[in-house]
């Protein structure tokens, strides 16, 4: 009888071991198939790197001299800086004499240079140019985005190239002083016809246009706009709100791109000695938490209505560092291909982006993306970051919201008017008071209007995070100026003495919309 | 009897591996539904939605705002521009689209669906305002349409309209124009508006008040009195 135990004991262990073996054989290959999320070959690896395979040659310093000689004091003309030149293809020209394509259109100053003031090659068919040559800032601004739209394409990403993208590396523009150093994406959301523009400012020691990741950047809000499919994801800053999530967002994917394809957990040492406050070799911004201080939301979300307020790029920062939790988690899980994966991730989290969106919108789009590409393998993950950076779901607030406004007319030199005419522009004093013991999540104000003679046109601001038990006083001189308001104007073909309306829209993430409205008499 | 109680076992061990499995292949399918639920090839259609109303809802969920269909079309074999016109014209009719109004698609795609957008035009002058964009999966179901086309009238371009350098002339200081600043003519599709507007889509920089802040804009002005209707700006790297 033992015997036959033993015999039905390994047989049984037998039969398990075989259909539990199958078992696992075909749930990794399931998982191999449909979890794994779109096939990284080893030639996307090698896109991944931004050498381009033929074409003319260039000389450049990637990413630029402080970065690529590891010294903060580099310049353009330091020894170090001309040793660490190296070779680039420039593949992708329509002709080997002038750095564009039917896409992208490097100048200098305009979209309208002449040809003959831009860079050629030499007799050998080469872009060699020093640094400090403003030829140079051209041969970088091909190469270094002509390198990551071939990157995002191949990772499955087909892009709205249906209007050229002009890039100019030292921009001239009426209004804008010489000295100025910035750099300003349009999408020319008007005009279906008109080009996309990166425009780069500045020609001093950190000249923008000498920096790789200053293009990779702009790039990126180009990247954003496309594969959110154009929808406006932050059509209110695009509109002039000082600062909306979607702002916010807008950087903070900028950076992103920028970072992880440069495989460095920060952005802009090149060009941060431009401003003030920072020193030659501090980054601009960090994705990874500097001198151990752990940055959370709060930190930079609050609205007190003492001073404090939401700033653009300081959440942008916070959100880069969320994103890039998000990185290192996938590349431990993955150190070959976890980079990748992440930037699967984000931008296609991108496409399921709506108009205006917020950092919660975000947050959703990228666990959505991962449920559809990974089959939610990095659900807990995401969540963590949000939450370990302080982004948690808030309660609903008990009281709504408290909102009084006075409507005011703008005049042309600024100043406001209790009366408003046909034709001019209009803006609020708006009181905001969170009596509660939370604080209001996300609170943004809107104008609105069913009457088509009154249009907004900056439409709406985001204010932030209303803190407990305080009041924002928007327009007042003790608060936030005026800028931090919403703006219309009523069409001039209206008659005097006619009364239109408009709906001021307060809304937070964690209470009911309140709207308040109102007439305005001509 | 040897036979007999091994088969038992075996039964046994069996239905232990299959319920064990059956485990397994349950929390699979749940899964499976949980992603079905995120991509139903469902169709979702938001009719005229303006920017002002656009869903604040999540993806698939409906609000009182939008008209739901569930309907599932898909077309296989096209290429996703090829799809998303055939869509198009079969609801030609339905929506109302005007023979004086052109359409040209851009499809942008990702790893998740494509989406194709059709901007519309009247004798080659872009429309802006108005749109449709339809969005699809990879095997070209249409999953979600929104409408933003307005079947309005021609627009009147006999009546006596300002040049760009008279539109130029009227700004404000608020805003600096070169002195060949681009002008390029569009009209302008306004929400409620019979008959589209034509207007000049300006580059220029707008100066504040105070001469401190000085940001790089498109600004919307209408052609036949100079008012300025809209403001873009350009995205700074840094505000000043």
């Amino acid at each position: 009888m033992q015997q036959h135990e033993t015999y039905i004991q390994r047989f049984l262990l037998v039969a398990i071991t075989a259909i539990a073996g199958l078992s696992t054989v075909s749930c990794s290959k399931g998982e191999l198939q449909g979890c794994a999320g779109p096939e990284i070959s080893s030639s996307l690896l090698e896109v991944r790197k931004g050498y381009l395979p033929s074409g003319p040659k260039g000389y450049l310093v990637v990413p630029n001299p402080i970065d690529a000689t590891g010294l903060a004091s580099a310049t353009a003309t330091t020894a170090e800086t001309l040793s660490s030149a190296k070779m680039f293809s420039l593949s992708e020209l329509t002709s080997a004499s002038l750095l564009e394509n039917a896409f992208l259109k490097i100048r200098i100053e305009t979209m309208n240079d002449a040809v003959s003031t831009l860079a050629k090659p030499n007799a050998s068919g080469e872009f060699s140019y020093r640094v400090e040559d403003v030829h140079n800032w051209e041969v970088m601004a091909y190469q270094s985005i002509t390198s990551l739209r071939r990157y995002v394409k191949a990772m499955g990403f087909g892009l709205d190239e249906s209007r050229p993208l002009y890039v100019t590396v030292r921009t001239k523009q009426a209004g804008i002083a010489a000295d100025t150093v910035n750099a300003y994406y349009t999408h020319n959301y008007f005009d279906s016809t008109a080009p996309r523009t990166i425009k780069l400012f500045g020609k001093g020691t950190y000249a923008p246009g000498q920096d790789r990741n200053v293009y990779w950047h702009e790039f990126g809000h180009y990247l954003n706009e496309s594969i959110s499919k154009q929808v406006g994801m932050d059509y209110a800053g695009d509109s002039g709100a000082i600062y909306t999530e979607g702002s916010a967002l807008h950087e903070c994917l900028a950076d992103y791109i920028a970072e992880s394809t440069g495989n460095v957990s920060y952005i802009g040492k090149w060009i941060a000695p431009n401003f003030e406050g920072y020193s030659a070799g501090d980054p601009l911004r960090s994705a990874a938490d500097t001198r151990g201080q752990k940055l959370t939301y709060s930190q930079v979300s609050l609205a007190d209505g003492t001073g404090a307020k939401p700033e653009r790029y300081a959440v942008a920062e916070w959100c880069s560092r969320v994103l890039w939790d998000i990185r290192q988690a996938l590349v431990a899980e993955s150190k070959d291909i976890g980079a990748v994966r992440s930037d699967l991730l984000m931008l296609s989290a991108l496409s399921l982006l709506k108009k205006d969106t917020s950092i919660s919108g975000y947050r959703d789009a990228v666990a959505q993306a991962d449920q559809q590409l990974f089959c939610g393998g990095h659900q807990a993950v995401i969540n963590q970051a949000f939450e370990n950076r302080g982004f948690v779901k808030s309660a609903n607030l008990t009281n709504p919201l408290g909102i009084t406004a006075t409507i005011y007319g703008v005049t042309s030199t600024g100043s406001t008017t209790s009366s408003i005419s046909p034709g001019q522009d209009f803006t609020f004093r708006i009181k905001i008071t969170n009596s509660n013991s939370q604080i209001a999540r996300n609170v943004r104000i809107k104008l609105e209007s069913t009457d088509s003679r009154v249009r907004g046109t900056t439409y709406m601001q985001g204010l932030g995070d209303l803190a407990a038990n305080r009041t924002l006083d928007i327009g007042s001189t003790s608060g936030l100026s005026f800028e931090y308001s919403v703006y219309g104007v009523v069409d001039s073909a209206t008659p005097r003495g006619t009364k239109v309306s408009y709906t001021l829209r307060l809304m937070t993430e964690n209470a009911a919309d309140k709207l308040l409205r109102g007439e305005i008499q001509l | 009897m040897r036979n007999f109680i091994t088969g038992i076992l075996l039964l046994a061990s069996i239905y232990w591996v299959w319920q064990w499995q059956g485990a397994e292949r349950f929390a699979a399918s749940q899964a499976d539904r949980s992603i079905e639920s995120i991509d139903p090839g469902a169709f979702l259609k938001t009719a005229s939605l303006g920017f002002d109303s656009a869903p604040k809802a999540r993806p698939f969920v409906a609000t009182e705002q939008e008209e739901v269909k569930t309907e599932t079309v898909s077309y296989p074999g096209m290429s996703p521009v090829e799809a998303a016109q055939t869509y198009l014209e079969a609801h030609r009719q339905e929506w109302n689209i005007q023979m004086h109004h052109d359409y040209k698609p851009v499809a942008v795609t990702s790893p998740l669906g494509t989406s194709v957008r059709f901007q519309f035009s009247q004798d080659g002058i872009p429309l802006t305002g108005m749109y449709v964009n339809i969005d699809m999966g990879a095997g070209n179901e249409i999953k979600q349409v929104e409408n933003l086309y307005r079947p309005m009238e021609m627009a009147d371009m006999k009546a006596e309209l300002l040049s760009p350098e008279e539109v130029t002339n009227k700004l404000s200081e608020r805003f600096q124009t070169a002195p060949d600043a681009d002008a390029n003519m569009l009209l302008f599709a306004g929400t409620h508006n019979l008959q589209p507007e034509p207007v000049y889509s300006i580059s220029a920089t707008e100066i504040s008040n105070d001469g401190q802040t000085r940001r790089p804009a498109k600004i919307l002005v209408r052609a036949k009195d100079g008012q300025v209707l809209d403001v873009t700006y350009e995205r700074a790297e840094r505000t000043e």
